[in-house]
């Protein structure tokens, strides 16, 4: 890798564990500025753990080592976690101190698509609907880190393709440095400039996908990686 | 007047008991079935506050008693809010005041009578302050249990958006506490309407509905006393409905799951 390339995140001898049970053991991870990072693992192997250690969500943790990244994060859950006493407007825009920051919540509303429901409330929204929302607000921070923890784990196939384009249209123009958790191999296999399984507590696999988007399922690239990543996620290709 | 409809038949359907008695006590009382000196019929209790010199003193009561819960209400309310808060956001506080404030709470509220017109007299003060304190413990109790229960996941929203001090507790932490801080509200209402009317009632001196009662009582005017506890009833529903009133118009929100 490009030697004068500027590292969004530097990760060094990241461990985390709890009640003396390690989860994340001694990770280094360097990612480029820009790059979309997909992060897989199985169930348990310290996906949110990773994540919630560099947004700065982890007291809870035994923490050693030490990382690096920008200032501006934003955090997608997979869970919309709007505020049920605010109007959908009023959550995407919470706590930003910009003069203008009413036009862009509008603005940002409009381009996921819910320009009609600024006013409404979030328990009126579906699903796909809250995470549209939470999409804006992470957004409109114009994050230089986004960090997405399976934000479309819970949506029904057809809405998660769709908020799948809505996102890359979205960040075409941004392009902060995106790692999004997934336990849907296409799902990173579509979207990501580099994919990583995290397993044991280290990283144990990284690829880089350089095919140009849009991509489609069945090319050759994709495929002969998809059953790489499903083996080394425990599934044999071909036995379903 | 709109139709009765199935609904509206069926909530009539609580009045039945009520007015039953009411029939009774009607009948029992003009028909001469029972006799004496402290039986009086249901007309000459509604007439009283309107047609006897010493029952309309009955509206001044009212109105006094009226301010003294809504100052005393407020005052402990908002000592209550502000203790309950502190206590369920740190733990320090919590600490530090928690345990007092619940083997205080053990005391029975009217047990604080004598104490209080030991140190605060006789007068306005006494009353006041037990007032104050029947509104606050409710509100304390109820604002450190909404407060700790602000989900965990909203809290990290919180972190993660870098909200300021002051937006998280007028956007999170106040909102979240607020079902929880609505049950206290109703519960206090009612507790400082009680302790209203029962430091007038146990101090006696002074305007108030709890005066009312006691002097009415010492008359032996049977008519003056049941007026003055429906009186008391329903000022206790007027204060509770005025509680719900402004729960719903502070949660909007909450609307659609009414
Ligand atoms: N706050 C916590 N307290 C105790 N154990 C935790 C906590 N968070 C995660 N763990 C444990 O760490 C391991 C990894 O969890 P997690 O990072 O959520 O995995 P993933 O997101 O990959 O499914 C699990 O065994 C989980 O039980
Ligand atoms: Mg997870």
């Amino acid at each position: 890798m490009n030697a004068h390339l500027t590292h969004a995140v530097v990760i060094r001898d990241l461990s985390r564990s709890f009640k003396g049970k390690t989860v994340l053991d001694h990770i280094s991870l360097d990612i480029p500025a820009g790059q979309f990072v997909a992060l897989l693992g199985e169930s348990g192997s310290g996906k949110t753990t990773l994540l919630r250690a560099l947004a700065g969500l982890d007291d809870d943790a035994e923490s050693k080592g030490h990382y690096s990244r920008p200032d501006n994060v934003s955090v997608l859950f997979q869970d919309s976690r709007l505020l049920p006493w605010k109007t959908v407007i009023d959550n995407v825009k919470l706590g930003l101190r910009r003069p203008d920051a009413r036009a862009a919540a509008e603005a940002m509303l409009a381009d996921v698509g819910l320009g009609d429901k600024a006013t409404a409330w979030p328990s009126t929204l579906s699903g796909g609907q809250k995470q549209r929302a939470s999409l804006a607000r992470s957004l409109l921070r114009a994050p230089a880190l986004l960090l997405a923890d399976e934000p479309f784990g819970a949506l029904d196939a057809l809405t998660r393709l769709r908020m799948q384009a809505l996102l890359m249209r979205l960040v075409e123009h941004q392009r902060p440095t995106i790692i999004l958790v997934t336990h849907d191999v296409d799902e990173a296999l579509l979207l990501a400039d580099r994919i990583l399984v995290l397993k044991d507590g280290h990283i144990a696999e990284d690829h880089a996908v350089s095919l140009a988007h849009p991509r489609h399922q069945h090319q050759t690239e994709l495929s002969l990686l998809r059953a790489r990543l499903l083996a080394s996620l425990g599934v044999e290709a071909g036995n379903l | 007047m709109a139709r009765l409809n199935a609904r509206g038949l069926l909530s009539l359907r609580g009045a039945v008991l009520p007015l039953g008695a009411l029939s009774l006590w009607w009948m029992v009382t003009s028909l001469g079935l029972v006799r004496g000196p402290l039986v009086v019929t249901p007309v000459q209790v509604v007439a009283v506050p309107f047609l006897d010199a010493s029952g309309r003193e009955l509206w001044a009561a009212l109105g006094t008693s009226m301010a003294r819960v809504l100052a005393g209400g407020l005052i402990g309310g908002l000592i209550g809010l502000t203790a309950g808060y502190l206590t369920g956001l740190y733990r320090l506080a919590a600490l530090g005041l928690s345990p007092t404030v619940h083997s205080i709470r053990q005391v029975a509220l009217f047990a604080w009578i004598p104490l209080l017109t030991a140190w605060f007299g006789n007068g306005e003060a006494t009353k006041l302050v037990f007032t104050a304190l029947s509104a606050f413990f409710p509100l304390f109790l109820a604002t450190e249990q909404g407060i700790r229960q602000v989900p965990r996941p909203l809290v990290d929203v919180a972190s993660v958006l870098n909200l300021t001090y002051l937006t998280r507790i007028t956007k999170l932490y106040l909102p979240a506490a607020l079902p929880s801080i609505y049950i206290g509200l109703q519960i206090a209402v009612l507790s400082a309407w009680i302790g209203t009317i029962g430091a007038e009632y146990a101090i006696g001196n002074g305007r108030g509905l709890g005066s009312f009662i006691a002097s009415g009582r010492d008359q032996f005017r049977m008519d003056i006393v049941l007026a003055g506890v429906i009186t008391l009833a329903a000022g206790g529903v007027l204060l509770n409905s005025l509680a719900t009133r402004l729960s719903h118009a502070l949660s909007p929100w909450t609307k659609d799951l009414r």
